[in-house]
């Protein structure tokens, strides 16, 4: 029973082989560009849906199911057309026998793959970020997004609240997140009216001249860089 | 102070456990990593119940007073004479090393740990919903010690399991540090790999309890949510661990899986909004199986269902009391709020139905055989259901196959009949409500391969 699992993995293992070759002739590739194509194809990620990535413009799951009837086309011709017992691995097995062969090896293979890209992602973030404090990695994150969120809590005294001005749109997807995050780093300093008290501040951000946006009763406290700037009341 | 992380919650939850005698019958991995699940809940309702009384959140607070309460729990025990369950269920649940197959098994797991521990522990808290809400609210209610500031916060409807207990994480280990509170997410993988492991022993056979195991390993989208604050993967993980409860329950007909079974259905209301439904459907699945029972007399099914129900239920009217007749008060301009929306239904039947059906089949289809959210468990799941025979139904998997169907009905009528249809166009929300009952698919595929009978030979005991 061990030999015949060890001699079924054998030819799933050929079969791959078969199939890789396949496709690389159909794709014009070499092997190792198609194993790199699909790892490629299987490690995108995002919250809210893991999409598979394409090569040459075909979904990576319709290959992996093409993968497995291919496959299961392979066992079945053996189980059909050998007639010498001793090599007819799949003699004894009725379809949905070998359907779960062909699926737990595909899954098999697509774990690897995961523990790779997971491996390497893993090393990755030990290589970028191993040592560094939070602050740290947020600055190599975030870069001047996360530097201006702590220079404007040295301009300004603990638990200000803060306003935001912007020539940019502010719900824009990319301006929307400049402003969640810089509300995340500022707390306890409110940019989010949560303590529903008076602004005693403004914040100016990605405008060119910010100055020129600075409300009436309010004065310069701290010039960031060019386009972000920092501004406090001056009479209550 | 990150071992007090690790550690209160066990011990909290621990003590439940003892009390409900669960220690007779589970062993140590499978209690460890159930009481870190049970402490998690336990402290978040706890905080929820400081915050009512208007009592100051502080490691104090929280950490000392649920101390006392739990070396409470565990004089009671020592001193309890009533016997609630007896009889070990477990014999030799070891996964073993007998056969490639199970080397290759356990070192993938060992590896997902590893790495989810490593790419979790690395990057601070980043994604969207966590810096825009969870981590966000948490670090108010860290910086405030108190819910006063509830109905000003964003979406001030959801419940607040994550970020209560992302800020219980600061206040243990004493300061706000957006890296080491995400400790919980790995903690809540590595409990969530044995709880799946060992319930599914005491259910299935050993290389059955395996590959459901791995089979969860390698969802890509499962795994990544190990790693970001966001509240789906403990709402699957406490949908999972209730239902299994709820199996064991069914299977050894012992009164503490029913308990249990309770206590996470109420957290679930706890997480996320449609967390009460859930707790309803749990309620209903419960229903279903006393009506079915055979071997119950009325007294029984109908003090067994209001067990469940009560604990529950009460649990999440805790919140729902609290958000209706406090947080919903405290809001002078509610046509401003879009969260309040959130709580209100809109039916819209019209001929737009139809599409959205066709818009709604499109979408699972896609998501659940073209993407890279699940690997190919579902392909799998179909092929495994070929060759389920109706005589090797059991009860437990009826409990998960119910679930499913419930799941899948109220969220086709809520996708196609109501304004939530949004979340489903914009391809935000489909993946992470499939999340919430995914576990259960790899349960059903090791129970589907164990043939759905009870396993003799593993020596477990009615």
């Amino acid at each position: 029973m061990r030999n015949k699992n060890i001699a079924i993995l054998f030819f799933f293992i050929i079969g791959t082989g078969l199939f890789l070759f396949i496709l690389s002739v159909f794709f014009d590739a070499s092997f190792s560009q198609l194993i790199l194509s699909i790892n490629r194809a299987l490690s995108l990620r995002n919250h809210n849906l893991c999409p598979a990535g394409k090569l040459n413009d075909i979904n990576v799951f319709h290959l992996i199911y093409q993968f497995s009837i291919f496959l299961v086309f392979l066992c079945l011709s053996t189980k059909h057309f050998v007639h010498h017992s001793k090599y007819n691995l799949f003699a004894d097995m009725e379809l949905t026998d070998i359907l779960k062969q062909v699926a737990f090896f595909v899954i098999g293979i697509l774990m690897l793959i995961q523990t790779m890209n997971l491996s390497l992602t893993a090393k990755k973030h030990l290589d970028q970020y191993a040592g560094l404090n939070t602050g740290q990695k947020y600055q190599k994150v975030l870069g001047d997004k996360y530097s201006f969120s702590q220079f404007v809590h040295q301009q300004l005294p603990a638990e200000s609240t803060v306003g935001i001005l912007s020539e940019k749109n502010l719900s824009s997807a990319q301006w929307m997140t400049a402003h969640r995050q810089l509300a995340y780093f500022l707390y306890p300093l409110d940019m989010r009216e949560v303590r529903k008290e008076e602004i005693n501040a403004y914040i100016i951000i990605g405008t060119t001249d910010p100055e020129r946006m600075i409300p009436e009763g309010y004065q310069l406290t701290g010039t960031f860089n060019k386009d972000n700037i920092v501004a406090i009341r001056t009479a209550p | 102070m990150m071992i007090a992380i690790i550690l209160l919650p066990i011990f909290f939850g621990l003590s439940i456990l003892f009390v409900l005698k669960l220690d007779k019958l589970l062993n140590i991995p499978i209690l460890l990593a159930l009481s870190f699940a049970l402490g998690t809940g336990v402290i978040t309702q706890w905080m929820l119940i400081l915050g009512i009384l208007q009592i100051p959140f502080s490691s104090t607070s929280i950490n000392l007073s649920l101390s006392i309460l739990s070396l409470i729990l565990l004089v009671v025990r020592l001193y309890s004479k009533e016997k609630l369950c007896e009889g070990a269920l477990y014999k030799d649940l070891k996964p073993g090393t007998k056969n490639i197959h199970t080397i290759i098994l356990l070192l993938f797991l060992f590896a997902t740990i590893v790495c989810i521990f490593i790419i979790s522990m690395t990057i601070p808290v980043l994604t969207w919903d966590a810096v825009a809400t969870h981590a966000f609210n948490a670090k108010i209610f860290y910086y405030e010690k108190s819910l006063t500031y509830l109905p000003n916060m964003p979406h001030y409807t959801y419940p607040c399991h994550i970020p209560f207990i992302l800020s219980w994480a600061a206040f243990t280990q004493g300061e706000w540090d957006s890296q080491s509170i995400k400790i919980i997410f790995p903690l809540m993988f590595l409990s969530f790999v044995f709880i799946k492991y060992y319930f599914l022993r005491l259910l299935t056979d050993r290389n059955s309890a395996l590959i459901g195991t791995g089979l969860l390993c390698s969802s890509f989208f499962f795994v990544y949510h190990a790693t970001i604050c966001y509240r789906d993967f403990t709402m699957c993980f406490y949908i999972y661990t209730c239902l299994a409860s709820l199996c064991l329950w069914s299977k050894f007909q012992k009164t503490s899986f029913l308990v249990l079974a309770g206590l996470f259905a109420g957290f679930v209301s706890f997480i996320k909004l449609e967390g009460t439904g859930y707790a309803v459907i749990l309620a209903l699945i419960l229903f279903v199986m006393l009506i079915l029972s055979k071997t119950k007399n009325l007294k029984k099914k109908i003090i067994s269902f209001f067990t469940f129900t009560l604990i529950s239920w009460g649990i999440a009217a805790i919140y729902h009391c609290y958000k209706y007749f406090i947080v919903f008060n405290s809001i002078t301009d509610r046509s401003d709020k879009g969260d309040f929306d959130l709580n209100h239904i809109q039916i819209n039947f019209s001929l737009e139905l139809f599409q959205r059906l066709t818009v709604l089949a499109q979408k699972y289809l896609t998501n659940l055989f073209s993407t890279n959210n699940w690997s190919t468990v579902w392909p799998i799941f179909f092929i495994c259901l070929l060759k389920l025979k109706r005589k090797n139904i059991s009860p437990e998997m009826l409990i998960l196959f119910l679930f499913i169907a419930l799941h899948t009905v109220i969220y086709t009528l809520g996708y196609t009949l109501t304004q939530h249809f949004i979340w489903l166009k914009t391809d935000t929300a489909l993946s992470r409500s499939i999340l919430h009952i995914f576990p259960i698919i790899p349960a059903l595929i090791a129970m589907i391969l164990s043939g759905g009978q009870e396993h003799k030979a593993n020596g477990l005991k009615r």
